[in-house]
C-alpha cells in the first residue's frame, strides 16, 4: 500500500512536470507568433477562425498548426533509413523533456502527514544532470543534418553541433563561481539558500546579486546553446532554408520545434532557479505559508518567473540581428570564455577574502 | 533490484554487440552512445551518482559527439568491408573467451560479497569525491589538466591546415590556377 | 554481486578487444577502445562499492579524462590519415608493405 502510494505520487509529479513543460512550450510558440507580430508592427497568425472568433491567434497556433502537422504526409528523403530519420527528432526532444526532472517547483508540501517534495528527482548532482541532458541534445541536431542526405543540411547540422558544444563550456564555467558561493549543486538547496537576505543590505540573496556577470554569461550561453537568435545561424530562415531541419515536414518538424521551445522553457527554469530565487518571494518566507498553500504559492511564483524569462527570450530574438558564424565562435572562445574564467577567479577570491 | 541489474546488463551486452558488429560507423557510434548511457545506469545502480551524471556529460555528451562529428565531416558512413577473414575472427574469439574464462573464474573464486549495509552517507556524491580529489589526489588532478592541454595542442597540430596563399590577379585566370587544389590538400 | 560485475566487465572488455582485432574501419576500432575503457570503469566502480572507498570513483574520473584526451588525439590522427590516403581502413595504410 505504501509502495503504491509512492508510485502514484511519482507518476502524478511526472505528469504535472511534463505537462507544465509542454504547456510552457506551446504557450511560448503562441507568444512567438503574436509577440513577433507586435514587435514587427503587423498582425500575425490570424488566419484560423471559427465564426469570426480567432482568440488572438491561439486558435491558429495551438489547434490549426498541430492538426496540419499531424495530417501532413511524412516522406523520407532518398537514400536514408526510416529509423534514423525518425530517431533524430526523438533525440532532439527527449533530453530536453528529461532535464525538467530535477527542477524544484516549490517547497515541500505535507498532505495527510506525508511530505511530498515538489521536485521529481532530488539528485545530489542536480545541476550536472541538466548539463548532461543538454549535451545529449546535440545528437538530434547532428543526426538530422546527416540523415537529410543534403549538403546544406549537413553543413547546418555540423555548425549547430560545434556551436552547441562550444557554448556548453561557457555555460558550465560561468556558474562555478556562483556554485562556490552556494556550496552545493543540489537545486532545491540552491533555492532554499536564496531565501535569506544579505547581512549588510535588506535584499534577498539571489544569484543575480551574488554574481551578475555570471548571470549575463549564463543567459547568453543558454540562448546560444538552444540556438535562439541572435545565435540561430543553424536554422536561419534566410540562409540555409531551415538548416538541419530542411528535409523534415509534418509532425517531425513540429517535434524539432517543440524541442526548441521546450529548451526555452528549461533555460528559463534554470535561470530562475540559479539566479532569481526559484520559488522564493523576496522578503517573504513561502515555505511558512502553510503545508499546502506554501507549495501552491511557490509553484505560482515559479511559473510566473519562468514565463517572464520565456517572453524575454522571445523579445530578444525579435530585436537583435543574427551573428555570423565566425563572429559567434570568436565570441565564445575569445570573448566569453576568458570573461567567465576571470569571473570565476574573482568570485572565489572575494569569497576567500570575506570568509577569512 | 537484482532483476534491474540483470536486465540492464543484458541490454548493455546487446548494444555492445551492436557496437562491435555494426556494418556502418555511424550505427556503431549510436550503439556506443546507448552503451555509454546504460553504463551510466549501472553506475547509478552501484551508488555512484556523480559518476553516472559525469559519464553522460563527458562520455556520451562530448566524446561521442566528437566521434560522430568526425564521421560526418569525413563522410565515411559507408560499408566497405570486403572479404571477411574468418580464421582471424575464430582465433580472436577463442583468445578473448580464454580471457573471460580466466577472469570470471578468478573473480568468482575470490571471497567478495557486496556489503549491503553501512554505506557511508553521501557515498559517491559530489562532496565525497570533491573532498578526496582536492586533498589526496590534487597532484593527479593538476597533471590531468596538463594532459588535456597537451591533447588539445596535439589535436589542433594534427589537423590544422596551413593558410593557402591567395591567388594573385583577378577573374577567371586566377581562379583557374587554383582549380586543382582540392579540399583535401 | 561484485563478482557478477567483474565477470560482466570482463565480457565487455572481451567484446571490445574482439572489435579492435577484427574490424577494419579505424573509427570502429576507436569506438571499441572506448568500450574497453568503459568495461574497466564498471569494474572499478563495482570494487569501490565493495570496499566502500570513493578512491575507485576517482580512478574512474581520471580514466574518463585520459579517454577524452585519447579520443581527441586519435580522431586527429584519423583525419590526418584520411587526408593522405582518402580512406579509413586499417589496410589502406600499407605504404611500407613488403
Amino acid at each position: 500500500m505504501e509502495l503504491a502510494t509512492d508510485i502514484l505520487i511519482i507518476v502524478l509529479k511526472a505528469a504535472i512536470a511534463m505537462g507544465a513543460l509542454l504547456q510552457i512550450a506551446s504557450l511560448t510558440t503562441w507568444v512567438e507568433r503574436k509577440g513577433s507580430a507586435l514587435i514587427q508592427d503587423r498582425i500575425g497568425a490570424n488566419r484560423a477562425s471559427i465564426f469570426g472568433f480567432d482568440l488572438a491567434g491561439l486558435l491558429n497556433t495551438l489547434i490549426a498548426d498541430p492538426v496540419k502537422a499531424i495530417t501532413k504526409e511524412d516522406w523520407l528523403p532518398k537514400g536514408t533509413s526510416q529509423f534514423m530519420h525518425s530517431l533524430a527528432p526523438f533525440l532532439a526532444v527527449f533530453p530536453v523533456l528529461m532535464s525538467f526532472a530535477v527542477i524544484p517547483f516549490g517547497p515541500d508540501i505535507t498532505i495527510a502527514g506525508k511530505t511530498i517534495s515538489l521536485q521529481l528527482a532530488n539528485l545530489n548532482a542536480g545541476l550536472l544532470y541538466v548539463f548532461a541532458m543538454g549535451s545529449l541534445a546535440v545528437y538530434g541536431v547532428v543526426l538530422a543534418g546527416w540523415v537529410s542526405n543534403n549538403k546544406f543540411s549537413l553543413l547546418g547540422g555540423l555548425r549547430a553541433s560545434a556551436q552547441m558544444i562550444s557554448y556548453e563550456v561557457v555555460m558550465g564555467l560561468s556558474i562555478i563561481g556562483l556554485l562556490a558561493v552556494y556550496g552545493t549543486v543540489d537545486l532545491q538547496k540552491i533555492v532554499v539558500y536564496q531565501g535569506s537576505n544579505f547581512d549588510a543590505l535588506p535584499i534577498p540573496r539571489w544569484g543575480v546579486f551574488l554574481n551578475p556577470i555570471g548571470f549575463i554569461l549564463f543567459f547568453t550561453a543558454m540562448m546560444a546553446e538552444t540556438k535562439r537568435a541572435p545565435f540561430d545561424l543553424p536554422e536561419s530562415e534566410s540562409e540555409l532554408v531551415a538548416g538541419y531541419m530542411t528535409e523534415y515536414s509534418g509532425m517531425k518538424f513540429l517535434l524539432f520545434w517543440l524541442g526548441e521551445f521546450a529548451e526555452i522553457g528549461v533555460a528559463a527554469a534554470m535561470i530562475t532557479v540559479l539566479f532569481f530565487g526559484g520559488w522564493q518571494l523576496p522578503w517573504l518566507d513561502v515555505a511558512s505559508f502553510g503545508p499546502i498553500l506554501g507549495g501552491l504559492v511557490g509553484s505560482v511564483v515559479f511559473g510566473a518567473k519562468v514565463l517572464f524569462f520565456c517572453v524575454l527570450q522571445v523579445v530578444i530574438r525579435w530585436t537583435l540581428p543574427r551573428f555570423r558564424y565566425d563572429q559567434l565562435m570568436n565570441l565564445c572562445w575569445k570573448g566569453m570564455l576568458p570573461i567567465s574564467l576571470v569571473n570565476l577567479m574573482a568570485t572565489v577570491a572575494l569569497l576567500i577574502a570575506i570568509n577569512s | 533490484m537484482e532483476l534491474a541489474i540483470y536486465l540492464f546488463s543484458a541490454l548493455t551486452l546487446l548494444s555492445a554487440l551492436g557496437v562491435v558488429f555494426s556494418a556502418k560507423p555511424l550505427t556503431s557510434a549510436l550503439y556506443l552512445v546507448l552503451t555509454l548511457f546504460l553504463v551510466a545506469v549501472h553506475f547509478a545502480l552501484l551508488d555512484a551518482g556523480f559518476l553516472a551524471v559525469t559519464q553522460v556529460l563527458v562520455y556520451a555528451g562530448a566524446i561521442m559527439v566528437l566521434v560522430v562529428f568526425v564521421i560526418m565531416l569525413l563522410g565515411v558512413d559507408e560499408v566497405n568491408e570486403g572479404r571477411r577473414n574468418i580464421p582471424q575472427f575464430v582465433v580472436a574469439l577463442a583468445a578473448v573467451s580464454v580471457f573471460v574464462a580466466i577472469f570470471a573464474g578468478l573473480s568468482y573464486s575470490a571471497p567478495l560479497e557486496l556489503k549491503n549495509v553501512a554505506l557511508p552517507a553521501g557515498f559517491g556524491g559530489i562532496e565525497a569525491i570533491g573532498a578526496k580529489l582536492f586533498r589526496e589526489y590534487v597532484l593527479a588532478f593538476e597533471l590531468a589538466s596538463v594532459l588535456l592541454l597537451a591533447a588539445i595542442v596535439a589535436a589542433v597540430t594534427l589537423t590544422i591546415e596551413p593558410k593557402r596563399a591567395l591567388p594573385e590577379g583577378r577573374g577567371l585566370k586566377a581562379m583557374h590556377k587554383t582549380k586543382n587544389q582540392g579540399v583535401i590538400s | 554481486m561484485t563478482e557478477y560485475y567483474l565477470g560482466f566487465s570482463a565480457v565487455l572488455f572481451a567484446l571490445g578487444t574482439l572489435g579492435v582485432i577484427v574490424r577494419r574501419n579505424t573509427l570502429i576500432v576507436l569506438m571499441c577502445i572506448e568500450l574497453m575503457l568503459n568495461a574497466v570503469n564498471i569494474s572499478l566502480v563495482a570494487l569501490a562499492r565493495e570496499f566502500q572507498q570513493v578512491d575507485g570513483h576517482i580512478y574512474v574520473f581520471f580514466v574518463m579524462t585520459v579517454a577524452a584526451a585519447e579520443a581527441a588525439v586519435g580522431l586527429g590522427i584519423v583525419i590526418g590519415v584520411f587526408r593522405n590516403f582518402v580512406s579509413t581502413e586499417k589496410e589502406s595504410i600499407a605504404s611500407l608493405h613488403g
